[in-house]
């Protein structure tokens, strides 16, 4: 008996004439996820076919399409020619568990000779007297046995519907510029946007010596993280020392994190019109920290011209941090080497800038050459 | 580059890795197999442990061979420690993990733990230390030679005889990874029953170390298999790494006097070049500390910054707290006080010059003030 894996998508349905499009996606999404097992990825009607694979790989494969963007669920399945025998010892093998079930035959084969309840009613008796520990629950049954007659004259049978990422597939909605610190946030900001399909690009700041590398190894692995995900992540290493000295040495202490923030969002912006991005993705919660009230972020917005998208807003840390756990990467995100935002901390940093204050203090700099001089030296990390 | 971090490791010297590379490559058997090639191994290993044992003035016959530190100190500590009948058990509180988790973990299993309070620089107070052992019953006893934070030094023969005043059936254990051939005690006949120490930080191999055992016999074995070792640590031996350990021990078995010596003048240069420089102070006293480790807090910087700002200058030093925040501050460190942020620890090693360690002074002066310029502590 042959096994392979359905995958199935749920939104992409909704697509109409584009559907073609969308499909095809993420048909190369399940090959990139998958290229180093050398399977073979089929549409079928609302669903891939992934087959070929080594059995030893299945459960690695399994978790790779859970993180894949578009998948809305998988089955592993058993593969066979449709007869009531081949129907029956298949769901005989699928059986790994006692309990209530049914059984349940979709038959897109109308030469079949049995119709779809005796089909089921003939394997479900076969299990019955085959299978130790079973009693048939129609109404709610524990598990259910699946079996698809296809018109082809094969049949899958599966019992087992795992869930998996939801969403679009990543690259069918443009390219963002993530703002990716070591923390909590940003990741989720990050992931919460490639589930809707986009491309990203991650922007780090780093501040060699007053953060070691260390700092930016966490970084790399929760970009790795996310390309676990999107499969496409590329990271932008930026040298930000020298920005931070300069705001340092001629702005006033409490301006620091206002002119840096501005700073940052020129140097992703900056980024983002190189590498064809046509947005900005921060990981900022309404009143979180001082940057992050409504008079900070609308100072900082100012200075780009790309919307900036912030789709944590509304969340409570917990939240948050609920889904860093789900995706995997809070426990990095925890690790305690410190961003750069922290090692240049005012006291009191202000909370309520203006755009008067802001561009008042950054006369005193020379913005152009600096966002030139670490936008050409930036590093740049793909996956 | 000029590394100053041998407290964390050392470079394998080229006695080692000629010994690594053959007994890998070129006689690559087991000691247990009975061919003559396997013989030939097994008569090397032999050798190596009499060269160690002699490093160490002890007995053959006493030498176990682990994979390192950790599994040595977690040998001796859970090999002796099979049930809390033998009364509570006993570290300084500024052990390193490998000794202090252990006993936090046999503290879960039952046991009761009491911590010795330590002096600043690192070391057990023995007032205090003995106060304990007179009024406890004390099973189990485990006090570092040589402190990896700050190079101060116990008296180890002393503390095993107060110890054993109070407690003539208990166990002393000592972990000597930072002292072995830096600070040599004669152990043999002495109350120390048990002493740990490592390959790497003496120019060996890692992953290869041993333990002195004065009574092999009394020591419950943690691994069980072929019964290698006097059946106290099973598995096939490390044959390349034991043999250039060994190595490694006839280097500073020859050199060991000159290396120390060199270390304290190194010691000296680089105090000396901070004279003028204001709040710095040391984590130990000179006289009493190993001079191949040197633990400095500067005041108004954070240690991490100074260290990457001299590594970008090619220069590796240790950090004497993982980053500024308290959290991760090590525990020994904080068992000491020591709540500065700007702890570093310079520690000194058989290749480095004395050019080296001028260009180092020198950089370090230089990073403290560009540090102390833009931020603060």
């Amino acid at each position: 008996m042959k096994k392979i894996i359905i995958a199935r998508y749920a939104e992409i349905y909704l697509k109409g004439k584009n559907i073609a499009f969308f499909e095809s996606r993420l048909k190369k999404n399940i090959e990139k996820a998958l290229e180093e097992f050398n399977v073979k990825v089929k549409i079928l009607r609302c669903r891939y076919q992934i087959s070929d694979y080594d059995e030893f790989d299945e459960n690695e494969i399994i978790d790779r399409l859970k993180k894949v963007f578009g998948i809305h669920s998988i089955s592993t399945c058993y593969v066979v020619k449709s007869t009531l025998e081949n129907l029956q010892n298949a769901a005989k093998e699928m059986i790994d568990f006692e309990g209530t079930f049914k059984v349940e035959t979709n038959r897109a084969d109308k030469k079949f000779p049995l119709k779809s309840p005796q089909v089921s009613a003939e394997i479900g008796a076969f299990l019955l007297e085959n299978c130790k520990g079973l009693k048939v629950d129609v109404k709610n049954p524990d598990h259910i046995v699946n079996i698809d007659m296809r018109e082809n004259g094969e049949s899958f049978v599966y019992v087992k519907v795992i869930p998996c990422s939801g969403g679009l597939p990543t690259g069918c909605s443009s390219t963002g510029m993530l703002m990716l610190s070591g923390g909590i946030d940003s990741p989720v900001a990050g992931y919460m946007i490639a589930k809707r399909g986009m491309t990203l690009r991650g922007v780090y700041f780093h501040s060699y010596p007053y953060t070691g590398d260390l700092a930016k190894e966490k970084v790399v692995k929760l970009a790795s993280i996310l390309n676990s995900y999107t499969q496409n992540f590329v990271l932008h290493v930026v040298p930000f020392t020298k920005i931070q000295e300069a705001i340092h040495e001629k702005c006033a202490p409490e301006l620091m994190i206002t002119i840096m923030r501005r700073f940052m969002m020129r140097i992703t912006e900056r980024l983002g019109k190189i590498h064809g991005a046509s947005c900005i993705i921060t990981g900022e919660s309404l009143g979180q920290v001082a940057s992050q009230t409504i008079e900070s972020m609308t100072v900082s917005n100012e200075v780009v011209y790309v919307p900036v998208l912030r789709p944590v807003i509304g969340m409570d840390k917990l939240e948050i941090i609920s889904i860093a756990e789900k995706i995997g990467t809070f426990e990095t995100s925890s690790l305690p080497y410190e961003d750069c935002c922290t090692v240049f901390l005012p006291d009191h940093p202000i909370i309520k800038p203006t755009h008067k204050i802001a561009a008042l203090a950054e006369e005193a700099l020379d913005i152009e050459s600096l966002v030139q001089e670490v936008v050409v030296n930036t590093e740049t990390i793909e996956f | 580059m000029i590394y100053l971090d041998n407290a964390a490791t050392t470079r394998m010297c080229d006695e080692a890795k000629e010994s690594l590379i053959k007994y890998s490559f070129d006689e690559y058997f087991n000691p247990s197999a009975v061919y003559g090639k396997a013989i030939e191994v097994r008569k090397e290993v032999d050798k190596a442990r009499e060269i160690i044992a002699k490093a160490l003035r002890v007995n053959v016959d006493n030498i176990i061979f682990t994979s390192g530190g950790t599994e040595g100190n977690n040998t001796a500590i859970f090999g002796s420690c099979t049930n809390t009948a033998i009364g509570s058990i006993i570290c300084s509180s500024c052990e390193h993990p490998a000794v202090y988790n252990g006993f936090l973990r046999l503290k879960q299993k039952g046991f009761n733990f009491i911590e010795i309070p330590c002096n600043p620089n690192g070391t057990v107070n023995e007032e205090e230390f003995e106060e304990i052992v007179k009024n406890n019953k004390v099973g189990f006893v485990s006090v570092m030679h040589v402190n990896n934070e700050t190079g101060g030094i116990n008296d180890i023969l002393k503390l095993a005889k107060i110890y054993k005043r109070y407690n003539k059936d208990g166990v002393f254990h000592s972990d000597g990874v930072q002292a072995f051939m830096k600070k040599r005690v004669a152990i043999k006949d002495s109350d120390v029953d048990l002493y740990t120490f490592s390959a790497h930080k003496i120019n060996g191999p890692k992953g290869v170390g041993a333990i002195y055992v004065k009574q092999p016999n009394k020591l419950t074995p943690i691994l069980f298999g072929g019964g290698q070792e006097k059946g106290v640590r099973s598995g096939t031996e490390n044959t390349a790494g034991i043999i250039a350990f060994s190595k490694a021990v006839s280097v500073w078995e020859q050199n060991g006097r000159k290396y120390i010596d060199t270390f304290a003048k190194y010691r000296d240069i680089i105090k000396n070049a901070l004279e003028d420089i204001p709040d710095i102070s040391y984590n130990t006293e000179f006289d009493c500390s190993s001079p191949h480790v040197m633990s400095l807090n500067v005041g108004g910087v954070k240690g991490e910054v100074l260290l990457h700002m001299l590594e970008q200058k090619g220069i590796c030093i240790g950090r004497g707290s993982a980053c500024s925040t308290k959290k991760t501050l090590p525990r020994a460190l904080k068992a000491l006080n020591i709540t500065g942020e700007g702890t570093i620890r310079v520690s000194f090693g058989i290749f480095n010059t004395k050019e080296e360690i001028d260009y180092f002074a020198l950089n370090l002066k230089e990073s403290i003030y560009s540090v102390r310029k833009i931020m603060k502590g």
